[in-house]
């Protein structure tokens, strides 16, 4: 049973304290945390009762029966079959059309918004066009498609076709090797099939895909005649012929999807006609019947056509035509406008605001049971979730005016309710934004939601235009469409709008070690601890560098090679995707690409290169360390640092105490902060920057720990921060290293604030206490917070409130807890070092026992 | 004279529960008084100390090797396992043990700063003061135990354009506190008891010139918060919170808050730490939830003139 609080006598009656959910009376306290949800209407209760989730953990997927289904690679595999000798790009599109017109279409109980990516609920689609080791990996686990012998035919069939056939023999075997080894970095993108898109979800919106296909027409007709005009002119006459070819592809694509979308129409009206017996949903599948017949393809009227035109677009952009991570746009900008038609004016498809958060929750449930298939390898570095699925709100108007409106707060309320961990979210601060939103920020975020993270507007916004100057073809971002972005994964910002928006992988994501680096770096670029092998060039060895400077310069020359290596595979990948990977639907949707006659994997308009390093802070801590010992001080000599670490610091545990104790990172410590500071700012963005990448501007660092920060940590062996080898590495971009911050949460802020220059985003994790944000006043002081974080012009931040499980599972592993900080009046303390009752009266407290919130309520009006 | 320089124990960043706002507060080491709930035992003593976590301990032995007082020794316990004895009295408090140890086992309670470098420290967060109306607090410990170093260093905040508080337990001569009035922003006092008998014998200090020196503050219009905490078995009794009640009553309009303390139990684990496991006579005791608690809970409605907290969280106050 949960605890309550008892009765008191006040202002001569009796106050109670009840939950606010009475349904949490018969659960268990240490699963209250996850009874907060609170569904709006009864029938988002169901729908979330019998979501499919698709969660994996270590690798695994959580609930039983999901699996691959055969469905769509059958289906791209006959057309590819068929479609011989045709021009790539059309058969990229007619192998969309066969898609669409023969797959199942999923009809579910209860379901406003409709639309799956495959033959069953409990299934997801295999592309063996993007990366047939991705199917041969599911091939051999339980979550086979069936029959394995035909997937595996149809894998096979691939290989010849594939991207990594036909980009991986443009690079060294040797280089290709340490690669594939995911030591210093990620293995290269054209094995791995992973992508991310944003889809220009406005054109479908506002337009509709008739208008779309008039245009691609007109652009035709347009082109034929300038081919025929006299005199002949080859240098520009022959263009045509592949623009021609691309908007034609772009309307088989268009017509399959307007095609797709009233075969769902036509089931609603068919269930509803002859099956549903209840009035009320009969009448409800009649009008989703209605919507479909007229969305995608007419301009959408009013919110319910805005949620469904989306999904349909999300699913072909992400899940059918290929496989792309992510779920960015601005949400709230985006459907706004569809907000104002139906809740405030009412002209079309009326509603409340209470209907608008309904229809919220069921995207979010959507999103739930939405399933990418990843293989394991990928699985296992996203614990506890399926995909990336992100997108924003906030922030400001291209006017400058505050971007929040009642769709903001609709999407907050929604997502405070139904309580699911997808899809995360992003809020842009900007200090215009009006306090009623941050408010619904604030509370999802008390309610240990882990979300919406927070992202500084005016840095994004000016990101844009900086990356808008190095456009190839002169049409970056202007300095109105700078205002419009949103993640397009965890933490890069990117372009949302009618065109230029990033539409693979190329641009980013990708991840790079800087730990490991500097293992090899230390060890004239061997990795002896994992591999056995030579994982970068020959750089010297470390016991006879004269100086820092020397350790520096070899550490930059390892750095850079790796670099240069995952770039040009991210680079060579989108070359053959530009020819053999077309995207006609995502095409048709963006203005550049149908007014340029181009393919959305060929034009880049706004560049937005990005790659992650990952354990950057163990390296940073590393190098001070190193710095401070060996080269500042001379207590100890290089080699035997060398000798300590290969030891794994055995036999060597006065030297280690010295190394752990060496300046760490989030201290605002000025001799630890100005190395880590030209470590951020020289090495792991200086030299990214200087790399060109496809679309002709410079690649800037994201870093972030994903859920590589263990997995790497485990293949990085003992480093000169005092870490054994294997122990996890940061768990963020920009974190300080678990437990190494001792001065609190503003400290951290003043280290996190000094690294500026060359930087495209930085993952900061910060915990707060969960009584005092629990309390009346907790709002007050994290706005306060905010508010200087801000002020400071950093990037991103996004907090853990210190949770009852999370309490608990430190009361049973407080090894792993250390920075687990709770305060009370005039003193702090360590949670591990308090007794265990009094954890145990903390633990209490934060669940309505009677105690301090009580005495807060009662304070209210004393 | 040369002035007496405390010791200081931490420079506690974002403090939210010692005065309003977000603050760092600096606890002096070193107090009159020996209140036996005290929750930070490490600030009594002014003398410098060592944590010792046992559990951190490997039983080395490089500890033994370089005591010169033989205040730390192995032996062999009753398993065969060996033991580690600390014997505080004999202990020199040269900490040569804690340089010694290499698995963090030891870390030193209490370290010298000067005024500047403490001013630097703080000033490291003055944009989180502006955002909430925080500041700097000195605390303790007792800092009127060193008033010439209080009234120096908050000379220098108050320099600095930053907001200071100091918590006391106005336990000093008057003439010592008067001249903190045109530097301080705020006074945080307790009053534990209003018996002067059982002040006396249970926390070893007159309590008339405590109440005086209080009075004496708000009468010349210093601005005054008052802690009242609720020590089980000491002061939870109506008697007590009656004559809260009155005082309340009496001052609440020249008062800037009152806050109301419940005993915690989180500083024990510090006293184990300091080896002064068995002095602490409070261990296991429960906090206070008593129906008298409640009456005066409620009897505090009454008063619209000055803010009440329990448990200290003034929040944030506008930008100044």
């Amino acid at each position: 049973m949960v605890q309550t609080a008892q009765p008191i006598e006040y202002r001569n009656k009796i106050v109670e304290f009840p939950l606010d959910n009475p349904s949490e009376k018969d659960i268990p306290d240490e699963e209250l945390h996850e009874h907060l949800a609170k569904p709006s209407t009864d029938r988002t209760r169901r729908l979330k009762a019998r979501c499919r989730w698709k969660h994996a953990s270590a690798g695994e997927f959580v609930e039983k029966g999901v699996r691959a289904g055969i469905e769509r690679m059958r289906l791209i595999t006959e057309a590819h079959k068929a479609s011989n000798g045709k021009p790539e790009v059309i058969r990229r599109a007619l192998g969309l059309e066969n898609i669409l017109s023969k797959c199942t279409i999923v009809l579910q109980e209860d379901e406003f918004i409709i639309g799956y990516h495959a033959e069953d609920p409990n299934m997801f689609p295999l592309y063996p066009e993007l990366s047939f080791m991705a199917v041969q990996d599911y091939n051999i686990s339980d979550y086979a498609p069936q029959p394995v012998s035909e997937s595996q035919e149809i894998a096979d069939y691939w290989i010849p076709h594939s991207l990594q056939t036909k980009a991986s023999k443009y690079f060294d075997p040797v280089d290709l090797g340490r690669m594939f080894n995911v030591s210093t970095m990620e293995a290269p993108s054209f094995a791995t099939g992973y992508n991310s898109v944003v889809p220009p979800y406005e054109t479908v919106l506002e337009d509709g895909l008739l208008a779309r296909i008039q245009l691609a027409e007109e652009n035709i007709q347009n082109a034929r005649k300038e081919m025929e005009k006299s005199p002949w002119d080859a240098t520009t006459g022959l263009e045509w012929i592949h623009k021609i070819d691309t908007w034609e592809s772009m309307i088989i694509a268009c017509k399959a999807v307007i095609n797709w979308a009233r075969r769902h129409a036509r089931l609603c009206a068919i269930v509803a006609e002859n099956f549903e017996t209840d009035p009320q949903r009969k009448s409800e599948l009649l009008e989703i019947a209605d919507i479909c017949e007229r969305i995608p393809a007419e301009p959408c009227k009013g919110l319910k056509d805005a949620f469904q035109a989306k999904w349909f677009t999300y699913l072909i952009c992400h899940a059918i035509d290929r496989y792309a991570s992510g779920f960015a746009h601005k949400e709230d900008k985006l459907l706004w406008p569809y907000y104002q038609k139906s809740v405030i004016d009412k002209t079309f498809q009326p509603m409340t605001y209470a209907d608008a958060v309904e229809m919220v929750e069921m995207e979010r449930l959507k999103i739930s049971e939405h399933g990418a298939g990843k293989s394991r390898a990928y699985r296992e570095i996203f614990p506890g979730s399926n995909d990336l699925f992100i997108f924003t709100i906030g922030g400001l108007n291209r006017d400058g005016s505050d971007g929040c409106n009642d769709m903001t707060d609709a999407i907050l309320e929604a997502t405070r309710n139904i309580r699911t961990t997808e899809p995360s979210m992003v809020f842009r601060w900007a200090p215009e934004g009006r306090e009623k939103t941050k408010r619904l920020v604030f509370e999802c975020i008390r309610d240990g939601l882990g979300f919406p993270s927070i992202k500084h507007d005016k840095i994004g916004t000016e990101q844009m235009k900086y990356y808008a100057q190095f456009s190839k073809n002169n049409n970056g971002a202007t300095d109105e469409e700078a205002h419009d972005w949103a993640n397009v994964l965890c933490m890069s910002p990117g372009l949302v709008g009618r065109r230029k928006t990033q539409k693979t992988r190329s641009e980013g994501g990708g991840s790079i070690f800087p730990a490991k680096i500097l293992e090899i770096t230390l060890n004239n670029g061997y990795d002896w601890s994992y591999t056995d092998m030579q994982m970068g060039p020959e750089t010297g060895h470390a016991e006879n560098f004269k100086t820092f400077e020397e350790l520096w310069a070899a550490y930059k020359k390892q750095y850079a090679y790796a670099m240069d290596c995952v770039i040009r595979a991210k680079d060579v990948s989108r070359y053959f995707e530009a020819r053999y990977l077309q995207a006609p639907f995502t095409s048709a949707i963006d203005d550049g690409c149908m007014e340029l006659g181009e393919d959305a994997n060929a034009l880049s308009e706004q560049p937005n290169g990005w790659h992650n390093p990952i354990t950057t802070v163990v390296a940073a801590n590393s190098l001070v360390a190193i710095k401070k010992l060996i080269f500042d001080e001379k207590k100890y000599t290089m080699d035997q640092l060398l000798d300590a670490l290969k030891a794994n610091w055995e036999g060597y545990e006065k030297m280690q105490k010295d190394f752990r104790q060496a300046p760490k990172w989030g201290n605002d410590d000025e001799y630890a902060d100005t190395i880590i500071r030209d470590f951020y700012e020289d090495i792991i963005g200086g030299v990214m920057a200087k790399i060109v990448n496809y679309s002709g501007g410079p690649v800037l660092p994201v870093g972030q720990g994903v859920g590589l920060y263990m997995e790497i940590g485990s293949r990085t062996g003992p480093t000169p921060d005092g870490r054994y080898g294997g122990e996890a590495a940061d768990d963020g971009g920009i974190s300080p290293y678990m437990g190494s911050d001792k001065k609190g949460p503003t400290a951290v802020l003043k280290s996190v604030s000094k690294v500026q220059k060359n930087q495209k985003a930085n993952l900061l994790n910060q915990r707060l206490s969960l009584p005092i944000m629990r309390s009346k006043h907790g709002f007050d002081i994290w706005h306060a917070y905010m508010k200087a974080w801000h002020d400071l012009n950093i990037d991103h931040i996004q907090f853990n409130v210190v949770s009852t499980a999370e309490m608990k599972a430190a009361q049973k592993e407080p090894e792993k807890h250390a920075d687990l900080i709770v305060r009370v009046a005039g003193f702090s303390a360590r949670f591990v070092d308090i007794p265990t009752y009094g954890q145990n009266t903390i633990i209490a407290r934060n669940e309505q026992q009677f105690g301090a919130q009580d005495f807060e309520y009662l304070n209210v009006d004393l | 004279m040369v002035m007496k320089t405390p010791l200081i124990t931490e420079i506690q960043r974002f403090s939210l529960q010692d005065g309003p706002g977000i603050r760092s507060t600096i606890f002096i080491k070193g107090c009159p008084l020996h209140c036996p709930w005290c929750h930070n035992p490490e600030t009594q003593d002014a003398q410098p100390e060592f944590y010792y976590y046992p559990d951190k301990c490997t039983r080395c032995g490089k500890c033994v090797e370089v005591c010169q007082s033989g205040a730390t020794s192995l032996s062999i316990g009753p398993n065969k396992q060996p033991e580690l004895n600390i014997d505080r009295k004999k202990c020199v408090r040269c900490m040569q043990c804690v340089e010694a140890c290499l698995y963090g086992a030891r870390t030193v309670v209490g370290k010298s700063f000067s005024i500047a470098e403490i001013v630097q420290e703080v000033l490291s967060d003055r944009l989180f003061y502006g955002h909430s109306g925080g500041g700097v607090t000195i605390s303790g410990g007792e800092p009127l135990m060193y008033p010439e170093f209080t009234l120096n260093l908050a000379r220098a905040l108050k320099e600095e354009g930053l907001d200071v508080a100091i918590e006391t337990s106005c336990f000093q001569k008057w003439a010592r506190i008067a001249p903190l009035v045109q530097t301080t922003d705020l006074f945080i006092v307790d009053i534990k008891s209003f018996d002067p008998q059982q002040h006396k014998k249970v926390i070893g200090k007159p309590l008339e010139p405590i109440l005086d020196n209080i009075q004496h503050l708000i009468a010349i219009g210093a601005n005054v918060r008052i802690h009242f905490p609720i020590i089980p078995d000491f002061n939870d009794l109506s008697s007590y919170f009656e004559q809260c009640l009155s005082f309340i009553d009496r001052f609440q309009h020249q008062l800037n808050g009152v806050d109301i303390l419940r005993y915690h139990v989180y500083g024990e684990k510090k006293y184990d730490l300091l080896g002064r496991g068995d002095t602490y006579t409070y261990k296991n005791v429960k906090p206070c939830i008593s129906n008298e608690l409640l009456m005066f809970a409620k009897a505090l409605k009454r008063f619209n003139h000055v803010n009440i907290t329990f448990d200290g969280i003034v929040g944030i106050k506008p930008n100044k």
